[in-house]
């Protein structure tokens, strides 16, 4: 199989099983994951003007828009973040080493990983989706 | 002549300004093309949901405000004034149908090359 077909048969397959919450997704936030944050070059030192012992890792994603979740089993983590700088997506496929990490963001991925992210966000709930269920109740 | 030096300058800028425009919608419009289509997938496999309406005006919102100068008068006026409005109104009233057929036309637009000679 070609790396190629590999990969879009990987990100469907992440897809369906998103769809079918086989798997569950957590937000990639500074606070919970920041050592796979960290690792992974997705933090940047932000330095504080007046006190440099305030100076901290700040993330370089969108994090209202960035997610994880770890295949215990396989010893793997997988990251989808966007960049918060110019909104592309990146997939990382990374081992509990962080070594021989794979990165998948090349353009003709873009609309897959659209989808993707579209199908995680669907696995966490919307206020006004509650209101809208509570009030019909 | 002072006049008309300046009135040949503001005209030579508009159009290196439109040609610089152009040159970058050449650039990004397969990345802007590839999220709306993965959008409108999303729309026809699960439907609409209150956040994707949200990430969909986003987007919109920046395609128009980085490419607005491009844009003919008719396809301005239809993504201002009827695809906006559309993706703004209460979600209730929002239709996945209706809603991919705007997303079809913006990607149908995103298809076309600009002439930057």
């Amino acid at each position: 199989m070609s790396n190629e077909k590999l990969t879009i048969d990987f990100i469907n397959s992440l897809l369906h099983k998103t769809l079918s919450n086989k798997i569950h997704w957590g937000y990639l936030d500074e606070e919970s994951e920041y050592q796979l944050a960290y690792n992974l070059d997705l933090t940047e030192l932000a330095f504080n003007a007046f006190d440099i012992e305030s100076s901290k890792e700040s993330p370089i994603f969108d994090i209202d828009n960035s997610f994880y979740f770890t295949s215990k089993e396989q010893n793997m983590n997988v990251v989808l973040y966007t960049d918060l700088e110019d909104g592309y997506l990146h997939l990382i496929v990374v081992p509990f080493t962080y070594r021989n990490k794979l990165t998948i963001d090349s353009p003709q991925y873009i609309s897959a990983l659209t989808q993707l992210l579209n199908a995680i966000k669907k696995q966490f709930p919307n206020p006004y989706d509650f209101m809208d269920e509570f009030i019909k109740e | 002549m002072t006049i008309i030096v300046t009135i040949k300058t503001k005209n030579i800028e508009k159009v290196l300004d439109h040609m610089t425009t152009a040159e970058k919608y050449n650039e990004n419009k397969f990345v802007y093309r590839e999220k709306f289509k993965g959008h409108k997938l999303s729309v026809d496999q699960s439907g609409l949901s209150r956040a994707l309406v949200t990430d969909l005006l986003i987007l919109v919102y920046s395609f128009l405000a980085e490419y607005k100068s491009l844009l003919s008068y008719a396809e301005f006026l239809k993504i201002k004034y009827i695809i906006i409005p559309y993706l703004e109104r209460d979600y209730s009233k929002i239709d996945s149908h209706k809603t991919n057929q705007y997303l079809a036309y913006i990607i149908g637009r995103l298809s076309k090359e600009e002439k930057t000679k």
